[in-house]
């Protein structure tokens, strides 16, 4: 039963994921500025002893295609940990503020179009190339 | 870790779908803002590791908000790790040292007081050990995180003022093995080459580093040369423990805790039997010694001298995953590759055999040639930001004068007074107490005062319980430069609060003999003071109090200026025109308006400011690329190892044997323990700790237990188990992991608290040559005391 649970969890975050990458890039021409809001609304409510485990000690049970994509990347191999892009309790965010990958990534955020998120060519966490 | 994996996927299964839909945002959701919003961006260099990387803080109404890295840059080409890119959130933080603080006896608690009190008292405190006890009974301890400028005008008031050559600093910890490999294999400290060898390299064999978590910013170079390059570059990671590191590795060699020795003897036996050596670079640049009187032997002597060390001896004698075939293969890879790099930190240098460990893989590079050629290099990794910079050329270990000068001798001791204008004589000729011993000292009542400065001795030393115990002791006057509590304050009877990085203006030395400035971007909280104000102040003030007037003309060439910039300058202008001229860290180039001018630096030596603006000496030694290869030259060759160390300017290959650490395992301690840094903590966790993000990454140490010893002692993952030497013992939670080979475990020792503070467990035996404490290894007993239980992070608070 806990299997079957897991698997349709799966398989719903697999289609919307699909589905994010292809809003994203259907509505890049009519990007404009906004803020980014905290969604620990709907994470789960986590205990003080929770809080202070690393994200993927869950995620890879929860999102284990997730974790296994960003492993296997870059960031993966070069610990570039989820809070580093994602925020930690304080300021989580599903989707990334931009400002976040420019802590590392300035010249090539100068370079790129401005309306253009950077996760529409390099993929979320395979940060495959173009 | 009281958290049930299974249970919380239940708990968050309904919310997880919602989650995942509320991922499809509309694009007009994201923020695609590229930078911060600040006022101003304000270009540095990076507070933490010794990478070096270059980074911009970003001010928004005269406070930090942000980092972000530098693209130009040639340390780092704009990466930050977690630690770089979050640096700034301690410096507003709360618990900030913002007042001097004082008690006279260390059980009462700390008062305020002001700045002309606390310098008082700081004066009078040293001034009465002096009159008392004598010149060597005051010391000052710093660290490889001061600027130059500190470490350079402390060791100034300490040898010219108060006539000790009691100074030292953490990079005695950490480093002193490298500087005394250097020394005797190459003649000269600091490497030859740089990181710009990574993108050349085509062999990289990665010992006792775990770059991956240590040096995070600089292993991502190394990974993206592996990953572009995958059959073209090879990669060996030798380590006891299987590390991030060892992901991108071709060959991982896991040898029993210090059998390295053994290893790359075997690899230079397979070098010579092969015929793999570089019988050219042998005859035009090498020599061959043994022994303390450093005698010269032949070839022939080097290879009996392998004998023992044929790659089925080694590899037996180096247990764990080795096989004979491995050490020839990464033999033949290290000789034949187009270009080797070497690259190690502490898992070589904490060693009681440090010098030798050094040496041998030094060996294996003069024997194949693997120098001074692009891609080839024997790259010592840095641990702190300033180790070389402030401490290893600014004169901050307690043999060295600025300038790579050694104590000990006279004519080098007199050019320092010279340049000083006090009067000959003034620096006493004997080297000081070493860190270790200068501990000691203060346990035995031989130091009566002394001055720690931007470090934590009473957490970072080995086997720190005893030394601790000395330290808050009533009989030492212990005066702290700091920007938080630690567990160092704790032992002080002053307190005095420091600017931090960005709250004011220095330079930093990185790995690759590279000076780069950081100027103030914001002012510091409440009465915190840059250090080089708070010596020249001291300083005048001890002038009074030991009514001493050279004390007085240590700083006089600073007194009256801002000490903002116009003081650090100063002191920078004095070290670098006056006391590395003609020196192998030749910095008169590198002045104030050049290092603003660069996005990245200047690499040492750099003699004038013309060859500074092109950035300085990529390789040192080979003619064309560092001018003193020319101006130092006694022979047509291409390459002139010039170095102050090698009267025959040769580079010397050592016959160093296997010789076993301090304290091996054996049937009451029976299992090898290793400690180590983890990515999301600098050293004691003071500043890291105290970035909620940083803190929760990984808030306690653990120990990590190979699954199949963990079997044996009936440990599961998360079970807390106590691990114990014959100096200490703490507890922790286990992590069972392939990580660690069977018969040993492995402790990250980030955490201050005392019921899991690693360091009263390890060895304090030390490198009789560096003086380096054998923090890597020594034996314990690991048993279990219950299943996970919930933990508490611990950062000390002042008052305890």
């Amino acid at each position: 039963m806990k299997t079957l649970l897991l698997f349709l969890i799966l398989l719903v975050v697999g289609f919307c994921l699909s589905a994010c990458n292809c809003a994203n890039f259907c509505a890049k021409e009519s990007v404009i500025k906004s803020t980014q809001q905290p969604v620990m609304a709907d994470h789960p409510e986590l205990t003080e002893q929770e809080q202070l485990l690393p994200c993927f000690e869950c995620h890879k049970d929860v999102t284990p295609d997730i974790y296994d994509e960003w492993y296997n990347s870059s960031h993966g191999i070069g610990s570039v940990k989820c809070y580093q892009c994602h925020g930690t309790y304080e300021d989580l965010t599903k989707v990334p503020a931009m400002d976040r990958c420019g802590a590392c990534h300035a010249a090539a955020l100068d370079h790129s179009e401005q309306a253009t998120p950077c996760w529409n060519c390099h993929l979320s966490h395979t940060f495959t190339g173009h | 870790m009281s958290v049930s994996r299974r249970d919380f996927i239940k708990r968050s299964a309904a919310l997880t779908a919602a989650s995942y839909v509320g991922m499809n945002l509309p694009i007009s959701n994201v923020n695609v803002a590229k930078a911060v919003d600040v006022d101003t961006w304000v270009r540095g260099t990076c507070r933490l590791c010794g990478v070096g990387c270059r980074l911009e803080m970003g001010v928004k109404d005269g406070r930090p908000v942000a980092l972000r890295g530098v693209p130009e840059a040639r340390t780092n080409y704009g990466y930050l790790c977690m630690k770089g890119m979050l640096f700034y959130k301690l410096m507003r933080h709360p618990e900030r040292l913002k007042k001097p603080l004082y008690r006279e006896k260390k059980d009462q608690p700390f008062r305020e007081i002001s700045w002309d009190a606390a310098l008082d008292l700081a004066a009078k405190g040293f001034a009465e050990s002096v009159k008392k006890y004598g010149h060597d009974s005051v010391a000052y301890y710093g660290s490889g995180q001061c600027l130059t400028e500190e470490s350079y005008l402390f060791q100034k008031v300490m040898r010219g003022g108060l006539q000790t050559n009691n100074v030292e600093g953490n990079p005695r910890l950490c480093m002193a093995s490298a500087v005394g490999g250097y020394l005797t294999s190459f003649g000269a400290d600091e490497p030859i080459g740089g990181y710009a060898n990574v993108e050349r390299s085509y062999c990289m064999f990665i010992i006792g580093s775990n770059m991956a978590e240590a040096h995070p910013v600089f292993y991502r170079r190394v990974m993206r040369r592996k990953l572009d390059n995958p059959d073209k570059v090879k990669i060996i990671n030798a380590d006891p423990r299987i590390s991030p590191t060892s992901r991108i590795a071709d060959m991982h060699l896991q040898f029993r805790p210090g059998t390295d020795m053994a290893l790359m003897n075997a690899m230079a036996y397979v070098i010579i039997d092969e015929n793999l050596y570089d019988e050219k670079f042998l005859r035009d640049y090498a020599t061959f010694r043994v022994g303390k009187e450093s005698k010269e032997v032949d070839m022939e002597a080097y290879k009996a001298s392998l004998d023992e060390y044929t790659p089925e001896k080694a590899a037996r004698l180096c247990g764990g995953n080795i096989t004979a075939e491995d050490i020839r293969t990464a033999a033949r890879w290290f000789a034949t590759s187009q270009g080797t790099l070497s690259m190690w930190c502490m898992g070589i240098n904490q060693r009681k055999q440090g010098v030798w460990a050094n040496n041998l893989i030094h060996n294996l590079h003069i024997l194949t040639g693997q120098l001074c050629k692009p891609g080839a290099d024997s790259l010592s990794l840095t641990g702190q930001p300033n180790a070389c910079g402030g401490v290893r050329e600014g004169g901050g270990l307690c043999h060295i004068l600025p300038g790579h000068r050694l104590v000990k001798k006279g004519k080098l001791r007199n050019q320092v007074e010279d340049a000083w204008g006090i009067p000959r004589g003034r620096i006493p000729p004997k080297p000081g107490y070493h860190t270790m011993a200068m501990f000691q000292a203060v346990n035995d009542k031989k130091i009566r005062a002394i001055w720690i400065n931007c470090t934590s001795p009473a957490q970072s030393l080995p086997n720190v319980k005893p030394y601790r115990e000395g330290m808050k002791s009533d009989d030492v006057f212990m005066v702290c430069t700091d920007i938080f509590p630690t567990k160092t304050t704790e032992c002080a009877n002053l307190i005095l609060p420091a600017a931090f990085h960005f709250e004011k203006t220095g330079v930093y030395g990185c790995t690759e003999r590279r000076s780069q400035i950081t100027p103030k971007a914001v002012d510091a909280p409440g009465d915190a003071m840059p250090e080089v104000w708070i010596v020249r102040e001291w300083a005048l003030k001890l002038a009074k109090e030991l009514n001493d007037p050279v004390i007085a003309q240590c700083v006089a060439p600073f007194v009256g200026k801002e000490p903002d910039y116009e003081l650090p300058e100063a002191i920078w202008d004095e070290y670098t025109q006056k006391l590395t001229k003609h020196r192998d860290n030749d910095l008169r180039g590198a002045t104030y308006d050049v290092l603003k001018s660069m996005a990245d630096g200047v690499q040492w030596p750099a003699p004038t400011k013309e060859f500074a603006l092109t950035g300085g000496t990529v390789m040192k030694f080979v003619r064309g690329s560092d001018p003193m290869a020319d101006s130092e030259a006694k022979d047509d060759k291409p390459y002139q190892f010039y170095g102050p160390a090698h009267p025959d300017k040769k580079l010397w290959i050592w016959l160093r044997p296997y010789v076993g650490a301090a304290e091996e395992p054996d049937g009451e301690y029976p299992l090898y323990l290793s400690t180590g840094r983890i990515i999301d903590h600098w050293h004691t966790t003071s500043m890291t700790g105290r970035v909620p993000e940083l803190l929760r990454a990984n808030p306690y140490s653990f120990v990590e237990i190979n699954p199949k010893d963990a079997k044996k002692m009936g440990v599961r993952p998360g079970d807390m188990v106590e691990i114990e030497s014959r100096r200490g013992k703490v507890e922790m939670p286990a992590k069972v992991v392939e990580g660690p080979m069977e018969g040993m475990v492995f402790a990250y020792w980030h955490d201050m608290h005392e019921d899991r503070m690693i360091n009263k467990v390890c060895n304090d035996a030390y490198d009789p040559g560096s003086k380096e404490p054998e923090f890597k290894i020594c034996s314990c007993r690991v048993r279990r005391i219950s299943g996970p239980k919930a933990l508490t992070p611990y950062i000390t608070q002042l008052n305890g």
